[in-house]
């Protein structure tokens, strides 16, 4: 018998051995029962390899069913067509996932995708496309918007504070960006995915595309939509809020691998509002008048404190506000403004609030009414 | 999702299971499609473990499986007969993804192993064990050394122990003589060890 010299590590790779410990036969045990009798010092060696043996992980990655399914499909429809039974006459055309226009726009493998689907698969079918879609494309666009080769073809739109825009898209979408806030997307912005990284805030009305979603990125949160409209907030770092107005959207996270990896489904009224620190999204109902009137020029309170006053103003106008002493009491304070410059504004809060302000270039003074 | 697809097990396929994979093989040759649906059905799981493997981004690996595909297809009548359906597609696959990871340099993204988030783990004799947090913290620290390795330290690994593929075998799919073949698995059992006896010592004196 040999494995004289033998340590951990020949065990560990001698075939014999592994297959004694994770497959035994009969033979097996007899083999090294038999060796381990005649070197009985190799106990300590046999055991570690052992342990080894048992010990190591297999890595494992799955697709799932559909995605299995999806693939053979892809094979099937692209392979000759000599013996496909039953995969003629009805043929439903269903787009792939969008990796098929990314791949045509940057002169990839274009692969022809024809399905034979059940009338009520169909349905299922682009749901499922659009959500695994998401999921399959991910790394594409993503990098599409972040890599370096390709940043010299994005354009950016960028407000300064004080003052918003809208801006019209090549596929029809219209974006009004609050101040303060930008956008920016690919040049051929309607040939590759329509996707759209925010900084700030902005209101969506989306074009009808079934086949190329529109994605917003803001912070670490993507929101895919086909035709809706829908705003979404993240002036704040680590919380962003999607409100959704008509239509229907996914909002998911990202992480730092851009990876998608939590979503939620949003119906027309319901809003949600992702928290880094939390790692959650928090969904309820909101009121259209709240997220939505800032671009109609509409400045909208709500139970309001003096600082969110103060800084939403600042925000909008493009001014510094300072406060000089402290109000009496704490702030709740409602009110809507409909297209008024500043100092209306502040004389009407003002009035409310008992302060009064004075003006130096861009800076305002608030004094409270003692 | 219904359609044409056949699933493993299903009675069109049960045939093709009793069969040797050079007669499996042949009959894909001759142009027998239901033989070549049962092909991947049979591999697919594997090859796309195995691929992953070699490079985690699952799209780049599905994309690699159905060129791998369709070219096998297309030129069937140009391929020689095996007897070992999975290491000739291991070998194809490879290659497949090497050429992809070339072309496409640009477009995909390449994500770190690291993210172990999306990293299913299957502990193939301890599947079902009750979760004890001693444990777990052990797999999950043993588990990071395996995928600590250098990328072909740990695709020796992965196509020795868990493919059992023969050295022979794993030199071809790697285009590296066997004596490269073992050395590289000797310096991954060995750092694996290193790391595994650690992991167990540390945790046996913190339990104490």
């Amino acid at each position: 018998m040999e494995y004289k010299n033998y340590k951990v590590e020949d065990f560990v790779l001698n075939s014999r051995f592994r297959r004694w410990i994770l497959n035994p036969q009969k033979e097996d045990h007899l083999h090294w029962e038999e060796y381990l009798k005649k070197h009985p010092e190799k106990l300590v060696v046999i055991e570690e390899a052992k342990r080894i043996v048992t010990e190591l992980p297999k890595i494992d990655y799955r697709l799932d069913k559909e995605e299995k399914s999806l693939l053979w499909h892809s094979i099937s429809d692209n392979i000759s067509s000599d013996i496909s039974p039953g995969r003629s006459a009805k043929g439903e055309v269903i787009p792939m996932n969008s990796d098929v226009v990314l791949k045509k726009a940057s002169g990839h493998r274009i692969i022809r995708k024809k399905k034979n689907y059940l009338k009520i698969g169909i349905a299922a079918a682009i749901l499922l496309l659009l959500s695994l879609s998401i999921f399959f494309n991910r790394n594409l666009i993503l990098s599409a918007v972040d890599d370096e080769s390709l940043r010299a073809e994005l354009i950016s739109k960028q407000n300064p504070w004080g003052q918003k825009s809208t801006v019209f898209l090549t596929d029809g979408s219209e974006i009004v960006l609050n101040s303060g806030s930008s956008i920016s997307f690919l040049k051929d912005f309607e040939e590759h995915q329509r996707v759209v990284k925010l900084e700030g805030e902005a209101f969506f009305k989306v074009a009808k595309d079934r086949d190329r979603p529109f994605r917003v990125i803001a912070n670490n949160v993507v929101t895919q939509a086909l035709g809706t409209s829908f705003n979404v907030n993240s002036y704040s770092d680590g919380k962003t809020n999607v409100a959704l107005v008509t239509g229907k959207v996914v909002v998911t996270r990202m992480n730092s691998d851009k990876k998608l990896v939590k979503s939620v489904y949003l119906e027309p009224g319901e809003q949600t509002e992702y928290v880094e620190a939390e790692n959650l999204f928090n969904t309820k109902p909101f009121s259209l008048e709240e997220i939505t009137s800032w671009k109609d020029g509409i400045i909208y309170f709500s139970d309001a404190d003096s600082k969110q006053v103060f800084t939403y103003l600042e925000n909008w106008y493009g001014v510094k506000i300072i406060q000089s002493n402290q109000p009496k009491e704490k702030w709740n304070y409602t009110g809507e403004f409909n297209n008024l410059d500043l100092k209306n504004v502040l004389t009407s809060i003002g009035f409310a609030m008992n302060f009064d302000f004075t003006k130096d270039d861009k800076t305002y003074l608030i004094t409270y009414q003692k | 999702m219904k359609g044409d697809y056949l699933h493993i097990g299903s009675e069109q396929f049960i045939l093709w299971k009793e069969r040797s994979d050079s007669e499996v093989w042949t009959s894909f040759l001759k142009g027998n499609k239901t033989a070549f649906e049962y092909i991947y059905q049979k591999y697919v799981d594997e090859l796309f473990s195995y691929g992953m493997n070699i490079r985690s981004n699952r799209s780049l690996i599905k994309d690699s499986i159905q060129d791998l595909f369709i070219d096998l297809w297309n030129r069937r009548k140009y391929l020689s007969v095996t007897d070992n359906i999975k290491f000739y597609l291991f070998r194809s696959l490879r290659r497949k993804i090497k050429h992809l990871i070339e072309r496409d340099k640009k477009l995909y993204d390449e994500h770190p192993l690291e993210n172990l988030s999306f990293v299913e783990i299957v502990f193939p004799f301890e599947q079902k064990l009750i979760a004890q947090q001693a444990n777990d913290e052990r797999k999950m620290k043993i588990k990071r050394s395996l995928l600590r390795l250098p990328e072909r330290q740990r695709e020796v690994i992965n196509l020795i122990f868990f493919e059992q593929l023969s050295y022979e075998e794993v030199s071809e799919i790697l285009s590296i003589n066997i004596k490269s073949v073992y050395t590289l698995t000797w310096k991954a059992v060995t750092s694996l060890k290193r790391n595994i006896l650690i992991i167990s010592f540390l945790l046996f004196v913190s339990l104490m």
